[in-house]
């Protein structure tokens, strides 16, 4: 089976690339264009039905992260609507609700309410007119005159009222206004309202894809090739003689999989399988041969730059050979991560003849969709592929192997089967973040001004599995997310820095580790590289690590008013409990801005404990702020765990780890008090569910550098202490 | 196999070295029970044997036979009506797949323990959430041990 790769991905390169996301987008006069006469749909996100149940259809997928719940709020307070007539459905394949700039239906990059806000109240907006349009017709009164809210249609001159019920049909029918008045008197946006997809949650009876049940299925376990790249070579099914409940075998090129009646006889069956795999030129690679070949690149000078403003080289060069002025040049590097979603990978499908419905716990419902096509080798037309509530996602989702596997196995045995990957496949078969290395320069001038930053990136393309190139204009786009802004009006290239001379150079260091997209993806380590050596330089110019960065965001009052509210907020140069020092960060990723304080204590033997994480977030208009709250906490928890402990470690060509007794991801009992706090900017919405993991790690860092002086440069903190 | 399971009779035909996870999940179609690490190490599968807490996934089947089993779909009382109120109160799940074995230690804890401290909580509830919904799952403990 060949590799599938879709090339509508493509498409997103060109236009979608980070830094030059536009936020608010004017709805595509197609998804307007489009009505439904019956059954009251109005558009792809709408529908009324006479009874008044409002149908929301909201374009992304419920992961975790909320989006269900504040995308649907979006609908429901434009349109007028009362919230407990509201049902927010998970969408079906829609080519308009492709995200903005890609050609995929995708949850992914914190865009679900960023990208969605404007495009949702406008076709909200239209719904409503409609509303009030057939109203007004049916009354004979102006339309303009004709109130919404609370489901109700009312026109006080006439004392004429209904419900949206009574004139939904009518009103789908009507001619769509292209360019609906967006209300000014919002009521639900800006309030925690409770999340639509809790109640299941708390009683067992959400349906993940792993609860997918569908008449006649059988399960299969799957066992891949340990070292990534090698090949199954022989497969001995001799080996399953006298167990009960199996169905068939299932080979891959890189992986094997046994479908039974029952999940523990395939798992059983998998595991007793004698498999013999080929040997591959990275059977002997390990971590350090990993980061030795990133080191080594670290010294070229011909990367592929990213962007080159003012004269960097030239700054350096002279702060080099200088007096008063100072170079500071420091090496950082990070290690794969792995994505840990609680459910691990999962995935149902049925092939019947000519046709493919699968059920998948998805992040991309497009590739999803075009990824079974391919494997059950039938129309894209004829697949159906249905986004089921997914137990964790963290990028990990919007990958398709475990798709692409669920459907080669029920075509081949002609039923329904449940894939269900053990812990230790979803642990050893990931696409990791990628280990990264970075050399970082900076030049202060003889005032302690950052008159130079440049930033030199050394790792694996994260884009190349996915979309079949691994650069763009010589860099891996995915592997630079986080140093630009993506809110568009930063003062600089770097975060919301001003800074004169600013350089970000990328150089490909192919690895044969699977790598992908993890949560915040290359912020996760371009925010610990920056802020980290922010603090170095800060340490350097003799200068207090919150005012050094206020210096630097003099020209982003967005940026410095969460800087000012976080410092505060955590009492930055008060006193504090003996013992115990402050970390501060900053960070902007996915269209947010965020200041970050850690307070820690640090052991004889330099074992840190973290004690508190304050955290202030603007992310322009909060939807729904207990959402954001509950995001910004979660993030700060698994960078906190990722900070401290989390690695991949190769060996011998694979991943050491097995499951979560060697891959420990922190528990209750190591969870510090940890504060969030909304800043309100009244800006356009940024995104949220990724947006706080990349200033928690020099957060933590830096402020173990206050306790005791030492500069952690690598991750994890605890694989990395003096 | 005769099982008792959310107080009802049933019976099974597996071998008795399956784990009690499995047949919760593929014989009997009670899916709220949760496969997150087949370890023994996450919670995800948490059930009650006997009123017992139990990672199901390392319970043989053969050895439950004559006990009453209870899971997320048979908690009944007043102290899992008032956790999952409390859950829903503070918006405790995210994702939500860890949420299931997650209030089936904090019912076995508050059963035991009406009041826990924040080290009772850290030594009870040893289940791994990654969206980590910690802090929140400790303040619905504490808002229902408080109302008790």
């Amino acid at each position: 089976m060949n590799k599938i790769v879709n090339p509508s991905r493509r498409g997103f390169l060109k236009s979608a690339v980070v830094g030059s996301l536009v936020v608010s987008l004017p709805l595509p006069s197609k998804l307007l264009a489009q009505t439904g006469t019956a059954n009251g749909k109005f558009n792809s996100f709408i529908s009324i039905a006479p009874d008044g149940q409002i149908d929301l259809s909201v374009p992304t997928f419920e992961i975790g992260q909320g989006a269900h719940t504040s995308l649907g709020m979006i609908l429901a307070d434009e349109l007028g609507a009362n919230w407990d007539d509201v049902n927010v459905l998970t969408p079906k394949i829609d080519p308009n609700m492709n995200v903005a700039g890609w050609n995929a239906q995708i949850v992914a990059g914190s865009y679900s309410v960023r990208l969605w806000y404007g495009p949702l109240r406008q076709a909200a907006a239209a719904a409503r007119e409609m509303l009030a349009a057939a109203a007004a017709q049916e009354w004979g009164v102006p339309a303009g005159e004709i109130q919404v809210s609370g489901s109700q249609l009312s026109h006080p001159g006439s004392s004429n009222s209904a419900a949206f019920g009574d004139f939904a049909e009518a009103a789908a029918g009507l001619a769509v206004p292209t360019e609906p008045a967006l209300r000014d008197d919002l009521h639900l946006i800006g309030t925690s309202v409770p999340r639509v997809d809790l109640a299941g949650k708390v009683n067992g009876t959400a349906v993940y894809g792993i609860d997918v049940r569908v008449p006649g299925m059988a399960y299969a376990a799957i066992r891949h090739a340990p070292t990534y790249k090698a090949l199954i070579e022989n497969i001995d099914r001799g080996s399953l003689e006298g167990l009960q409940g199996v169905i068939d075998v299932v080979e891959l090129p890189h992986a094997v999989m046994v479908v039974a009646e029952t999940f523990w006889t395939a798992k059983q069956a998998v595991d007793a399988l004698d498999v013999t795999f080929s040997q591959t030129e990275f059977d002997g690679v390990d971590t350090d041969q990993i980061m030795a070949e990133q080191r080594a690149q670290l010294e070229r000078k011909d990367g592929g730059i990213a962007f080159n403003e003012g004269d960097a080289e030239t700054a350096i060069s002279a702060a080099a050979g200088s007096n008063d002025a100072q170079l500071v040049v420091a090496d950082y590097t990070v290690p794969f991560l792995y994505h840990g979603p609680m459910e691990p990978m999962t995935c149902t499908a049925r092939v019947d003849g000519d046709t493919c419905t699968v059920w998948a716990p998805t992040q991309d419902l497009t590739t999803a969709t075009n990824t079974a096509a391919a494997a059950a080798d039938v129309l894209v037309e004829n697949v159906e592929v249905n986004a089921i509530y997914a137990g964790g996602g963290f990028g990990r989702k919007y990958e398709q192997d475990f798709v692409e596997q669920a459907v080669v196995a029920a075509k081949q045995v002609g039923r329904p089967v449940q894939l269900i990957w053990s812990r230790e496949e979803d642990v050893q078969h990931d696409f990791y973040r990628p280990a990264v290395s970075a050399r970082m320069r900076g030049a202060l001038g003889p005032d302690g001004n950052l008159d130079a930053l440049a930033i030199r990136l050394v790792g694996p393309s994260v884009i190349e599995h996915s979309f079949g190139v691994a650069l763009l204009d010589g860099v891996d786009p995915v592997t630079t997310i986080g140093v630009s802004t993506e809110t568009g009006n930063a003062p600089g290239k770097i975060q919301q820095y001003s800074i004169e001379a600013e350089k970000l150079e990328y150089i490909h260091q192919p690895t044969h580790v699977p790598v992908g997209y993890w949560r915040a993806v290359g912020a996760s380590h371009n925010g610990f590289f920056i802020e980290s050596f922010i603090d170095e330089l800060a340490h350097a110019a003799k200068a207090d690590a919150y005012q050094f960065r206020r210096a630097l965001l003099k020209d982003s009052p967005r940026g410095l008013a969460v800087l000012d509210r976080v410092a505060s907020a955590a009492g930055w140069g008060q006193p504090l409990p003996d013992g115990h020092f402050h970390g501060i960060a900053f960070s902007e990723a996915v269209g947010s801005l965020l200041g970050y304080v850690v307070e820690v204590s640090v052991a004889a033997d330099n074992t840190p404990t973290v004690h508190k994480v304050t955290i202030a977030i603007d992310c322009g208009i909060a939807i729904n702020p207990d959402s954001v709250e509950a995001q910004v906490v979660g993030c700060a928890i698994m960078g906190l765990s990722a900070a401290l402990n989390e690695e991949v470690v190769i060996e011998d060509g694979r991943a050491r780890h097995e499951n979560f007794y060697d891959y420990e991801i922190l528990q209750m009992g190591d969870i510090p008090e940890i504060e969030a706090i909304i800043v309100e900017s009244g800006a356009a919405p940024g995104g949220v569910g990724e947006a706080a993991i990349p200033g928690i790690a020099p957060a933590l860092t830096n402020a173990i550098f206050a306790a005791n002086g030492q500069r952690i440069r690598s991750l994890p903190i605890m694989s990395n202490l003096g | 196999m005769q099982l008792k399971i959310n107080g009802r009779d049933t019976e099974v035909d597996v071998p008795a070295d399956t784990p009690l996870l499995w047949v919760l999940r593929d014989n009997l179609n009670m899916t709220g029970t949760k496969f997150g690490c087949g370890a023994g190490v996450c919670g995800a599968c948490s059930v009650q044997i006997d009123g017992v807490l139990n990672r199901s996934c390392q319970v043989a089947i053969g050895d439950v036979s004559n006990t009453e089993i209870t899971t997320i779909e048979g908690i009944s009382g007043k102290i899992p009506a008032a956790l999952q109120k409390a859950w829903l109160e503070l918006q405790v799940p995210q994702c939500g797949y860890c949420q299931s074995g997650m209030l089936m230690a904090a019912a076995a804890l508050l059963n035991e323990n009406a009041q826990p401290t924040d080290d009772d909580i850290d030594a009870a509830m040893t289940n791994i959430c990654r969206c980590g919904t910690y802090p929140r799952v400790r303040a619905a403990i504490h808002r229902v041990a408080s109302e008790s």
